[in-house]
């Protein structure tokens, strides 16, 4: 298995800047995930690995060889394409077999093999079968069974799940990551599906426009985005304006919507700042549970969605509408259009941006725990 | 994504490859058979005796004997042309929209029509029709004087009969794809069915039909065999520049160069004619509902059934003379009633060398098209760039010459160092290997077109170098798109007379040229059996690839 160290690497086409000065490194064994908008450089930074393209700038090493002028075909990797890429005039055998025939593996080792990686994929009975004609899952599955069967240094997934449909997703996900963590293959996934990045990863980048934007576990990118990019585009928030009004030592008071909030700081501001706060951390004051401060709203209109609630409010002061969730609410606590709400915006989770959104400028409890502990 | 200067670091990166191999080959032979002899022909129109002068082009417009052959050659591929469409159009319309018994044995039937040489066609015509004709002779007997098939007419009823199915396939192909919800909105807002016809149908199918028009055209305008069997002294431009080049009373190179490049012109203006109407009412329609097969009531039937079998019955005739006669006893060039195989006989005994030279000559040419068609194509497909959509650009200019020019200009060019090819069998290969290639071409871009990329790199990622993975992968998968196109370019070379007749020297004639000069030395037995042997194997060619094809019917 292998580990892979993506240093400083620039792809250009012509004059534009596919992938901006990459830095990675994957740990061995490890399930790592490059998730982005579409054209955010995440399919170009996955086949500058496979070697489709060549890097103007910059060295991929796997363990400690540099493999920058290693073609394709001998960096021993493994992938799976968006569009299965079945060879079609193949049976299902010759097509996972493929690999091994070309690495001259003796025929009864190519047998067994070929067999211990279809019953992985649970396909072992189809083995004879052409596979033109087989489902969307299974040709993903065939694909799947072609890569590890050649015990790959490094696993390639190209939006491997992007053909099939909702429910099949879901399984093949749950499948693939329990392969992997069996198989321990170092692998590289791409997928534009936040849900899915979160699921199956152990780390995550977030890329926009070429440039990592922040490499980090599951929770960490979830909860605390490091500039508003990775906020918005990963779960849903709401963005209020806001206004650094005094700084004290580790503290801050941000007002927002005529309150003052206090958050705990990690870098000096003062001015116009945004106030980044996920519907779920959105609290509705009921019996005054909550301390404060509080701010009003009008709920404008609400949906019960079974496990949770989802209100659209407007605030009374500047008109702005955000959206709050409510997790497994009793039924008469359920709110109505028209309801006047007291909404308490937590600091202890919300995420405060400098006004360009490119920096996140308080510090979590989170955070402060993840720090203690490495 | 961010735009930037360029920096210095970055290094272009030019790796010297396969395809960048093949590209160079490609070009090397594009200049050597297609650029050097255009160049040489065009370069010797303006030298007369070893001099530079434009007074070949000058008689060209000034005699009358040279520029009445340019417009006997526009009268009967006009004629050709419009009469071609007049057939077409019905024949298509009825196949496609009606309900009718035998319709893929009726199609298979149109397409042998076109792919059997119109000079075997122009032949038995004149077996029926010609002064000594079983038809003429039949009729006067009876006292009635028929029009001998001699002249312009009969070249414009050969070419109707023989290239009508251009306009039948490109048109039906139109139709079939054509969204038939547009002509019911047409019937919604009131349209009658003949109003429906003219102010829908015919317009949106008017670009494909044109190109078909345009095929045919252009077949007609660069046929050899027709015009110079029934001429009889009417001379059209191919004929002339042939005479001009090949003449006993000393030929006339710059003449028959200046003629040459007339044929070239008129071919690529109308060629850019063509494409300038159509790219302006070009549509792009996408069938979304497919037109519903209309029920038609017994009497219809019977008279659509007897107009499809009437046009079948006729083109088919020439090949059923053909075949029939070269079963009959001949007394000279008179056809007696009696069966014989002597026709046969005297083929093995007289001319057996051409039926060699006909198969071995098309099967190397065959193997380097494919060899071509599969190479070239991923050139221009997969590695899209200025340079390969040049190259596309140039092998598929062959397509507007005619076979005559083409043969002019190989003379020309390789009849003198540094390549002095003329008179070999090498020359003939190589004429019809750059003449044939544009069919085997087009097939092979098309079905490269419709294979993933990703399969090859599937293939490159599993551990097999990528000159390897384009013969176990995209190679295999393009087998089918690149025969279907093959085909066609084996079944006109085993049929191609144009330039064979000017290229060829005794030793290396072929059928075609062998059937010419029996017909001429009234030999028509032996002619009719060499037809025979050439029609059928043109049929078995077309049976065995539709077979191999998976019955897919014959790929047109």
């Amino acid at each position: 298995m292998t580990e892979v160290r993506i240093k400083d690497v620039t792809k250009y086409f012509d004059d534009v800047k596919g992938v901006d000065a990459a830095n990675i490194s994957i740990k061995d064994g490890e399930f790592f995930t490059l998730l982005g908008p579409s054209g955010c450089g995440k399919t170009t930074l996955l086949r500058t690995l496979v070697g489709f393209h060549r890097q103007e700038e910059g060295d991929i090493f796997f363990d400690e060889q540099c493999i920058n002028d290693v073609p394709t075909y001998q960096r021993n990797i493994g992938m799976v394409f968006q569009s299965y890429s079945i060879f079609p005039h193949m049976s299902v055998f010759e097509n996972v077999a493929y690999g091994l025939r070309a690495r001259k593996v003796p025929k009864s080792e190519i047998k067994s093999r070929v067999m211990e990686a279809l019953e992985m994929v649970e396909l072992a009975e189809l083995k004879d079968r052409q596979p033109a004609k087989m489902s969307g899952g299974q040709q993903q599955r065939i694909a799947l069974a072609r890569a590890i069967v050649i015990h790959p240094g490094l696993l390639l997934m190209d939006e491997p799940l992007s053909n099939l449909d909702a429910k099949l997703r879901l399984k093949m996900r749950a499948d693939i990551r329990s392969l992997q963590k069996e198989l321990g293959i170092t692998t590289l996934y791409v997928t534009h599906d936040q849900e899915e990045a979160l699921a199956v990863s152990d780390r995550i980048a977030v890329l926009n426009k070429g440039k990592i934007q922040q490499i980090g576990r599951p929770h960490e990118i979830y909860l605390t985005p490091k500039n508003k990019f990775v906020a918005n585009f990963i779960g849903s928030t709401n963005f209020l304006d806001a206004k650094v009004k005094k700084v004290d030592t580790g503290e801050m008071g941000v007002e927002v919507e005529g309150q003052v909030y206090h958050a705990s700081i990690n870098r000096t501001a003062v001015g116009e700042v945004i106030y980044s706060v996920r519907p779920e951390q959105v609290k509705i004051n009921r019996e005054n549970h909550y301390q404060g401060p509080f701010v009003d709203g009008i709920i404008t209109s609400a949906s019960f969605l079974g496990e949770k609630a989802e209100y659209m409010v407007e605030l009374t002061r500047t008109k702005t509408k955000i959206q709050v969730h409510e997790h497994a609410v009793h039924y008469n606590l359920l709110m109505k259009e028209g309801d006047a709400v007291q909404l308490y915006l937590n600091p202890e989770e919300a995420v405060i941006f400098s006004e360009d959104g490119e920096e996140a400028l308080n510090i979590h409890d989170n955070d402060r725990a993840y720090l203690e502990t490495v | 994504m961010t735009t930037i200067a360029p920096t210095l670091k970055r290094s272009k990166l030019f790796r010297w490859d396969f395809w960048n191999f093949v590209t160079v080959i490609a070009f090397a032979v594009v200049l050597l058979l297609l650029l050097y002899p255009l160049f040489s022909i065009f370069l010797n129109s303006f030298f007369y005796e070893g001099q530079f002068s434009i007074e070949s082009y000058q008689d060209f417009f000034t005699l009358e004997y040279y520029y009445s052959s340019l417009i006997n050659s526009l009268i009967v591929c006009s004629m050709a042309t419009v009469f071609a469409t007049c057939l077409g159009v019905p024949v298509a319309y009825i196949m496609t929209r009606f309900e009718l018994p035998f319709k893929s044995v009726i199609h298979i039937l149109i397409i042998l029509t076109l792919l059997s040489p119109p000079f075997i066609g122009a032949y038995s015509w004149i077996l029926m029709l010609g002064n000594n004709g079983f038809i003429t002779n039949l009729l006067n007997g009876w006292g009635l004087n028929v029009p001998s098939i001699y002249g312009l007419h009969g070249m414009i009823w050969v070419f109707t009969i023989q290239f009508y199915p251009h306009i039948y396939l490109y048109v039906s192909g139109a139709l079939k794809t054509m969204d038939s919800s547009l002509e019911e909105a047409s019937s919604s807002l009131g349209s009658t069915k003949w109003r429906k016809l003219r102010t829908i149908t015919l317009p949106l199918i008017f670009p494909t039909l044109s190109t078909g028009a345009l095929m045919v055209f252009m077949a007609s305008f660069a046929d050899f065999g027709t015009p110079m069997l029934l001429g009889q002294g009417t001379k059209l431009l191919p004929i002339l520049a042939y005479e001009q080049f090949i003449n006993e009373m000393g030929s006339n190179p710059a003449m028959a160069s200046t003629l040459s490049m007339i044929l070239l012109a008129v071919s690529t203006t109308i060629l850019f004619l063509q494409r300038y109407l159509v790219t302006r009412k070009s549509y792009s329609m996408s069938s979304m509902t497919e037109p519903k097969l209309i029920k038609l009531k017994p009497v219809q039937k019977f008279f659509a059934m007897l107009f499809i079998g009437l046009v079948i019955c006729v083109s088919m005739i020439p090949q059923a003379t053909v075949i029939t006669t070269s079963f009959l006893k001949t007394n000279g060039p008179v056809f007696t009633s009696e069966f014989s195989l002597d026709s046969y006989r005297e083929v093995i005994y007289r001319v057996p060398h051409a039926i060699l030279n006909t198969f071995t000559y098309s099967s190397v040419a065959i193997v380097l098209m494919v060899l071509a068609g599969l190479l070239l194509s991923y050139i221009v497909v997969r590695r899209n760039s200025k340079v390969s959509s040049l190259l596309d650009a140039f092998i598929m200019i062959p397509y507007v010459i005619p076979g005559t020019v083409l043969g002019i200009s190989f003379i020309i060019a390789f009849n003198k160092p540094p390549i002095e090819i003329t008179g070999t069998w090498i020359i003939l290969v190589a004429a019809y290997f750059i003449r044939k290639l544009p069919y085997t071409m087009r097939s092979s871009t098309a079905i490269l077109y419709q294979i993933d990329l990703s399969v090859e790199e599937a293939s490159i990622s599993l551990g097999v170098p990528p000159m390897k993975t384009f013969f176990k992968t995209t190679a295999v998968l393009m087998i089918p798109g690149v025969f279907s196109g093959a085909i066609l370019s084996w079944v006109t070379t085993i049929n191609e007379l144009s330039s064979t007749i000017v290229l060829y020297a005794g030793s290396t004639a072929t059928i075609t040229v062998a059937i010419y000069s029996q017909v001429f030395t009234a030999n028509f037995g032996t002619a009719a059996a060499l037809a025979s042997i050439l029609s059928l194997s043109t049929i078995i060619s077309l049976v065995v690839v539709s077979i191999i094809s998976g019955k897919k019917g014959i790929p047109m």
